[in-house]
């Protein structure tokens, strides 16, 4: 909780979640500058740091910031570093992606003042569109990467990489996943240091702050050596260590891996040695040949890829060792783990006999009988609106083509609204959208959140312009980060630390890059948005409609913070029972009773939506 | 000593809120706790699972079989957690169904009490019903009903003691709801203490 993350008490233990940890961490450390766009399952360390500044101004100062995107984000905490200031960014693993072009450069540079780019992975595709390894980016960056296995280590590991970056001068990643991010444990907290965000005279490094190719072709020597010398110093690091134990088999465990291997051991009452592992670039490879060096097998524990097990397979050539994991399916290749995958491994490793696969048969027959609670848009939802009046417009066409983007909105995937074909990464319907109109036939009708339109959107919608591409983009705006935690953006007047910001209007940004047709629709009003759609399909070029009506989750909580009490509806006399609201609308305030619908007065949020979409007049406020 | 808790429901019914009262308690209490929330893409209406272990534990996920309590705030949540259960796990079960909308479009059936309990039946028989959304209508505020939860898996034996929940509860929840939630966690307590005799 926030009270214990910006409690100035050391020694004490609290609990807190991983994300508040990782933050805390961060506050511990001193950081100057912090910047992040949010993304699951990072957001938390974000908003921590947020709520966090605001109580610690005039003791413990940090400059805070929701950014537009990745690649912002990580060059902001680049000029603080560069400033020789300790900057931060943190995001979920394809933000990474985003920031690659950034990562891979700034590894030549080398940081000045600390530099830690939280990177939280998504094993298993909790709220993903991948399951990709971000240990590969430091390989493939030569940047050092940590990765801890607990909440707690995971603190302590955000003060070391500070230290660790500045004694190296090399940007770290932490990488954090899920079950780190989104677990809680008890944390020992240490002190908070009394600081001011001062500002310091610039002092220029070019040789090294330019990477013009006479400039790189110098650094990447310099920082191969940076390497090697980390490398040393993990050799004999507290972050990784060994459990002794008899026996010619062992574990190599990353991360909380290390966990679930330990608990798993103690589960089948084997005794086996176990190296936990935390530094996973560079390699600390000495450590690992010693560990070797007394066995006949090794198990190599990791999530996702293996990122470790290949490298250890390679080393183990020499010393006849023989490695398994995830490459000889000791351990499954995908998805995450726990202790009872773990266990599995670890069993086969020690001649024993450990399966479960008959609870998951069990659990699946009794799950049969559950109906399916997939995520929906919610009572009230803005967007789910705009989806029915994009859903109307295209079956009178008959067909067309619906792009969309990450955010809730992808929900509009389900039926009845079926108003989501294609959803790659943030930005690409616009990208998509572009490459379609090239080809096809049929209508395309995009959508986009107002938070991505400004993280991606907008270099796409300037290749239409000049491109003259002909295509409708509808931006869902609704004036916040939606699936993340309702986060503040470029479009809204808040900006992080609570300050009042400068909005940027998206209609505005559409007509200053060329949009010729630019419409603002308010989201309730679905007669206005489907004239509005029908004027935009006969637009030649880009046309954008922002259908504009804030998060009903905040429209509630803003209604509640004023005393409005908010009028639920109620289907009344006139209902002729022709389930248009329900099957055709679907909001998850209308279920059916006997026969009939009937709203939910506790989850209606009073938008009213339904009484536009119901052919008889029968939905009315309720008095 | 190694105690597993798994919570279960829907978005919004406060799972994360009463696994949180649940740790702190035991943080009080000098235990070990270790807790995993996962919870899907929207913010409303979506399954919610949170892990709590408390004692000797270091993973954040209760490994399969080995759930000794499963709170379920929703009748049909508890069915989708049958890989945690073995046939000892305490089951408490909050009657109030909340129907997705899967099944007002037809497309699903909410199945009757009696098929959810011939399910779960047939791995534990140790389950019990308590009408916990009832019980906090009662004292005032339907949100309660995750706090009556907690107070009855306590009843029902799970090892922490009221008074630390009751400390959490001061620590965490805004003043003007503490006296409620006191309430609903002593109610729900002494209905878990009924249930389990």
């Amino acid at each position: 909780m926030l009270k214990d993350v910006i409690l100035d008490e050391p020694g004490k233990r609290v609990f807190l979640l991983g994300n508040e940890a990782i933050a805390r961490g961060a506050i511990e450390a001193g950081i100057d500058v912090f910047s992040a766009y949010p993304g699951t399952p990072s957001s938390e360390i974000t908003d921590t740091l947020n709520s966090a500044c605001k109580h610690l101004r005039g003791r413990m100062e940090y400059r805070m910031e929701y950014a537009v995107n990745e690649k912002v984000a990580f060059e902001v905490a680049i000029g603080a570093s560069l400033a020789g200031k300790r900057g931060m960014t943190a995001m979920k693993h394809v933000g990474l992606n985003v920031a690659a072009d950034s990562l891979f450069s700034f590894a030549y540079v080398g940081a000045r003042g600390g530099f830690v780019c939280v990177s939280a992975d998504d094993p298993s595709m909790h709220s993903s569109q991948n399951e990709q390894d971000n240990r590969w980016y430091g390989i493939a960056a030569k940047v050092p990467v940590v990765e801890p296995s607990s909440v707690g280590e995971a603190k302590e590991m955000v003060k070391l990489a500070f230290d660790l970056s500045e004694r190296f001068g090399l940007p770290f990643i932490l990488r954090s996943y899920t079950r780190l991010s989104h677990s809680s444990g008890i944390v020992e907290l240490g002190e908070i240091p009394e600081k001011r965000l001062k500002k310091v005279r610039w002092e220029r490094h070019p040789d090294t702050d330019v990477v013009l190719p006479a400039h790189a072709r110098r650094l990447k020597p310099i920082l191969q050596k940076k390497l090697a010398d980390l490398e040393d110093f993990f050799t004999s690091s507290d972050i990784n260590w060994v459990d002794e134990a008899d026996g010619k088999r062992g574990i190599i465990a990353c991360g909380m891996s290390y966990n679930y291997a330990v608990e798993a051991l103690e589960n089948l009452g084997v005794e086996m040695p176990v190296l936990k592992l935390s530094s996973m670039n560079p390699l600390p490879r000495k450590l690992i040949a010693d560990f070797l060096a007394n066995l006949d097998e090794v198990l190599v524990v990791e999530e996702v890829d293996p990122v470790v097990e290949l490298q250890v397979r390679a080393m183990a050539k020499e010393l006849d060792v023989e490695v398994h994991g995830k490459m000889d399916g000791y351990l499954p290749e995908n998805f995450e783990y726990n202790v009872s995958i773990v266990q599995k491994g670890i069993a086969r490793l020690g001649g024993k006999s450990y399966d479960y696969a008959h609870l998951l048969e069990t659990a699946k027959s009794m799950a049969e009988i559950a109906p399916p609670r997939p995520p929906v848009l919610c009572p009230g939802c803005p967007h789910t609106a705009t989806f029915y009046a994009i859903r109307k417009v295209v079956n009178e066409l008959g067909n067309a083509s619906l792009p969309s983007d990450i955010g809730c909105y992808t929900l509009g995937i389900n039926k009845p609204l079926e108003a989501v074909d294609i959803t790659i990464c943030m930005g690409a319907s616009v990208g998509t959208s572009n490459g379609l109109s090239y080809v096809l036939d049929d209508a395309i009708i995009a959508t986009i959140g107002d938070s991505t339109f400004f993280h991606t959107g907008i270099p796409p919608l300037v290749n239409a312009v000049y491109n003259g591409n002909r295509f409708v983009l509808v931006v869902l705006d609704n004036s916040t980060t939606g699936m993340t935690g309702h986060q503040p953006h470029p479009g809204v007047d808040a900006r992080g630390c609570g300050e009042k910001g400068h909005a940027v209007r998206i209609e505005d940004v559409c007509r200053a890059i060329g949009v010729r047709f630019v419409e603002v629709v308010k989201s309730y009003n679905i007669r206005a948005m489907e004239d509005a759609l029908r004027r935009a399909l006969k637009h030649d070029g880009p046309a954008v409609i922002v259908s504009k009506q804030p998060c009903a989750i905040l429209w509630n909580r803003e209604r509640k913070a004023k005393g409005i009490r908010i009028t639920p509806f109620e289907v009344g006399e006139g209902c002729m029972e022709c389930m248009k609201c329900v099957r055709e609308f679907t909001c998850p305030a209308i279920y059916i009773q006997d026969g009939r619908p009937v709203i939910d007065p506790a989850l209606c949020a009073g938008c009213g939506v339904c009484a536009a979409v119901c052919p008889y007049r029968a939905i009315k406020p309720a008095r | 000593m190694k105690v597993n808790v798994l919570i279960v429901g829907v978005g919004g019914q406060g799972v994360l809120t009463t696994s949180g009262l649940l740790a702190r308690a035991g943080m009080y209490e000098g235990l070990n706790v270790v807790s995993a929330e996962t919870h899907g893409m929207a913010q409303r209406g979506g399954s919610v699972e949170v892990h709590l272990r408390f004692g000797d534990v270091r993973a954040p996920l209760i490994p399969y079989g080995h759930a000794d309590f499963i709170a379920s705030l929703e009748p049909v949540e508890v069915l989708r957690y049958g890989q945690y259960m073995n046939e000892n796990t305490v089951v408490l079960m909050n009657t109030r169904p909340i129907s997705p909308p899967s099944v007002s479009t037809g497309d699903a059936r909410y199945p009757s009490m009696d098929e959810i309990l011939e399910r779960v039946e047939g791995v534990t028989e140790n389950i019990h019903l308590i009408n916990a959304s009832e019980i906090a209508e009662r004292l005032g505020n339907i949100q309660a009903a995750n706090v009556v939860m907690a107070g009855a898996l306590i009843g029902l034996g799970l090892p922490l003691s009221i008074e630390s929940v009751e400390m959490a509860i001061a620590d965490v929840m805004p003043e003007k709801i503490r006296d409620l939630n006191v309430k609903a966690l002593r109610e729900g307590f002494a209905a878990g203490q009924r249930l389990r005799k």
